[in-house]
């Protein structure tokens, strides 16, 4: 055994005195030791016993993975109900929203069981297809969104230490909860509609009803902080009516200042805009007592946050100097509530929309809500691409539109200030139903002019 | 083990350093509001902590080896901790100064997977191993902070995605450390006798390497108490290996007592007690 080839490697060995092989280094004439071992069983045992670890390694290291993405999966729950076929009813207060719910979604709404909730887009505006499967929130289940409740200055988010009287689930149309915090139980009713007539449904309903439970009163508010995301773009500048220029920083709008929407353009073209997120705040003839437009930083930032970002004028970005990020304070300051007392808010989030992407118009666009109510004034606001010194705009209502007092037919352009566009606003006063109404805007002295149509729906005896 | 099969338990074993910390930041501290470079600094350390600890500590802990795992283990966090935070914040500090370029922030990485990949090179006290961890450790984060960018960027979930991010991270990290290491090995033992030990490679990177049963040295042979605790020793002397058995200790090499030194040539076989260790030398030039 072992004199001229070793018997492990099958290697010749050099000289007939070595007692090991010099290419593996097994002895040539084993011990006794090492000759009552079969060498290929110890070699496999070698690597089943290696083979058992690491197969133990990673198949928990793959167990947890999969574990968090089912955890994960299970808090995200897509809405896909079929349309209905009737008008949204009137709310229980009596106020219609003036909004439908027939009409295909064209958008879902994703929840988690804590309550909170993202949109994303599935088919988008119909008519184009840059916006399809996008998101409208960052996380498409509102992970890094939440709402707070205030209950005499107690700031819990809506889900975290109080009780459930409702679980967050699909009701009908939709997505339902309740949630009691001392005393103060508040329902939360996400609810897809279709914001025109004739119209997909594009926008959610997000809306708060507050109660007061109790034997005594409460001060009880609520505000809702949504991380805004357009398609693939977490920082675009937004566009406010009433504000000069698109807005690059953080603001602050309060009272008479918080305008009817909010609206960003995933890209800077006006005839290529991707998709376009519209926050509607105004709901009837309510808004927000207050609207913050910042930076984001977490999905549980406090009741207040602004200041802790760097204040108004800070940029938005993450944590107030990180990666582009922003995000949307939406608050209903607290107001006390007698036992027994309720109060209602709503705002909506969803698909917006530009006159250029019809219209093919790369200079100007124009924008507002495309359902407005006789006797109702409302924001339209004009993006202006690639604006020049000296550029004006002058705003043309057509028949059942007319521009609000004080308001000047001609508006000066303001610079772009490095934006791919900028903006002016006008408030219009709807006069007279008619089931399309024109606005024309005019920018000179380039002379480019484009149209938008807007529905305008007959009054009731109340508005 | 051998070198290379160490690099594999390496990858697995930092995988599962970057999912603990990933469950730490997300799921028990619920830190995703912190600003840019107070998160850097956060995510960096617990990274850090996780992974340096993990895999620094692992040998010990695979050859049940206390007290190398408890050194490991320490080192493996300082380090991990000091070369996490320092890392991520200074290449998010780039990324905020300099033109935000991601480039900073895979450059933050690379210094994280740099400092973690020291803390082996320390915990054995080894220059050389230390260098090798740094570049393994450098090459990781690098590779890992790509992994870790695209999967950010493909998987758009706050929860998921960040957890595999940090497992693929911590995966790459240990990973190509293990494999520097075994690649840029240029002499070694081998332990080619049955039992626990066989299969072993103990990569010889220090000008003087001890063989003992003692786990404080830098070959430790378990399980036969004719080990003495400090046993025979390895110098690298003038570009040669020289074996030296310590008073009363018995060493061969190729079948000859040591009585005193003995230069070590490739493929000589070194006996200690029970033990049978292969002697690998890579040829120079």
């Amino acid at each position: 055994m072992g004199g001229k080839f070793c018997r492990y490697c099958g290697l010749p060995t050099a000289n007939t005195s070595a007692r090991f092989c010099r290419g593996c280094g097994k002895p040539l004439a084993a011990p006794a030791r090492l000759q009552t071992t079969a060498p290929a069983r110890r070699r496999n045992t070698y690597w089943v016993r290696h083979a058992c670890a690491l197969g133990l390694l990673l198949g928990t290291l793959l167990v947890a993975l999969v574990t968090v993405f089912r955890w994960e999966a299970g808090r995200e729950r897509p809405v896909v109900s079929a349309p209905p076929a009737t008008a949204l009813p009137a709310d229980e207060d009596g106020e219609a929203p003036g909004y439908a719910s027939s009409g295909e979604p064209v958008i879902s709404i994703g929840y988690r069981a804590d309550g909170r909730f993202g949109v994303r887009t599935t088919e988008g505006d119909p008519a184009r297809q840059d916006d399809d499967n996008k998101l409208l929130t960052f996380s498409p289940s509102g992970d890094t969104s939440n709402t707070r409740l205030w209950v005499d200055g107690d700031t819990p988010i809506i889900g975290s230490g109080g009780t459930w009287r409702r679980p967050p689930g699909q009701e009908g149309e939709r997505i339902a909860a309740s949630w009691e915090y001392r005393g103060v139980r508040v329902d939360q009713n996400l609810k897809l509609i279709a914001v025109a007539t004739g119209k997909p449904r594009d926008t959610m309903r997000v809306e708060y009803t507050l109660r007061n439970t109790d034997t005594r009163p409460h001060a009880v508010g609520v505000r809702a902080m949504i991380d805004t995301l357009i398609g693939n773009n977490d920082g675009v500048p937004f566009v406010v009516p009433g504000r000069v220029g698109v807005t690059t920083t953080a603001c602050e709008m309060e009272g008479e200042k918080v305008p009817e929407f909010v609206q960003a353009l995933e890209t800077g073209e006006l005839t290529n805009p991707g998709v376009i997120v519209r926050i509607t705040l105004r709901d009837g003839e309510k808004r927000p007592d207050r609207v913050v437009l910042s930076g984001w930083a977490g999905g549980d930032m406090p009741w207040e946050y602004l200041a802790a970002l760097g204040g108004t004028g800070a940029s938005l970005r993450r944590g107030g100097n990180g990666e582009p990020d922003s995000a949307i304070g939406i608050y209903y300051s607290p107001r006390t509530l007698a036992p027994g007392a309720k109060r209602k808010v709503a705002f909506y989030y969803g698909l917006g929309g530009v006159s250029s992407t019809k219209s093919r118009n790369a200079r100007l666009s124009l924008s507002c809500a495309p359902r407005v109510r006789e006797g109702e004034s409302f924001q339209v606001v004009a993006l202006v691409s690639s604006p020049r010194p000296g550029d004006r705009l002058r705003l043309s209502p057509g028949e059942g539109l007319a521009l609000a007092a004080n308001e000047p037919e001609e508006r000066a352009v303001p610079p772009a200030e490095g934006q791919a566009f900028t903006q002016v606003s006008w408030v219009v006063t709807a006069q007279r139903a008619r089931p399309q109404a024109e606005l024309t805007a005019t920018l000179m002295p380039a002379s480019v002019a484009e149209t938008l149509e807007v529905e305008i729906a007959p009054g009731t005896l109340t508005r | 083990m051998s070198l290379v099969l160490k690099a594999v338990y390496n990858a697995l074993i930092g995988g599962w350093g970057g999912f603990i910390a990933w469950a730490l930041l997300d799921l028990v501290w619920r830190t995703s509001g912190a600003a840019p470079l107070s998160d850097a600094l956060l995510n960096g350390a617990t990274v850090g902590l996780c992974v340096g600890a993990a895999v620094t500590s692992f040998e010990g802990l695979a050859e049940q080896r206390f007290r190398v795992f408890a050194r490991g283990l320490v080192i493996g966090a300082i380090s991990g901790v000091v070369g996490g935070a320092i890392g991520l914040f200074l290449g998010e500090a780039l990324y905020q100064s300099l033109q935000r370029a991601v480039a900073w922030r895979i450059i933050g990485w690379v210094l994280f997977g740099l400092g973690i990949g020291l803390a082996e090179g320390i915990a054995s006290k080894s220059r050389k191993r230390a260098l090798q961890g740094a570049l393994g450790g450098a090459v990781g984060g690098f590779l890992g902070s790509i992994a870790f960018l695209f999967i950010r960027q493909a998987v758009h979930s706050s929860v998921t995605s960040r957890a595999v991010g940090f497992v693929l991270l911590g995966m790459a990290i240990g990973f190509f450390i293990g494999l520097v290491q075994a690649l840029l090995k240029s002499a070694w033992l081998k332990v080619i006798s049955s039992g626990p030990l066989e299969g072993k490679e103990f990569s010889l990177t220090k000008p003087e390497t001890v063989i003992g049963r003692d786990d404080r040295y830098d070959v430790g042979l378990f399980g036969d108490p004719k080990v003495l605790p400090r046993h025979a020793e390895i110098r690298h002397k003038n570009g040669s290996f020289v074996l030296t058995s310590a008073a009363g200790s018995q060493v061969s090499v190729n079948d000859r007592a040591v009585s005193s030194e003995q230069i070590l040539s490739n493929n000589d076989v070194v006996r200690i007690a029970s033990f049978t260790l292969l002697f690998r030398e890579k040829k120079k030039g």
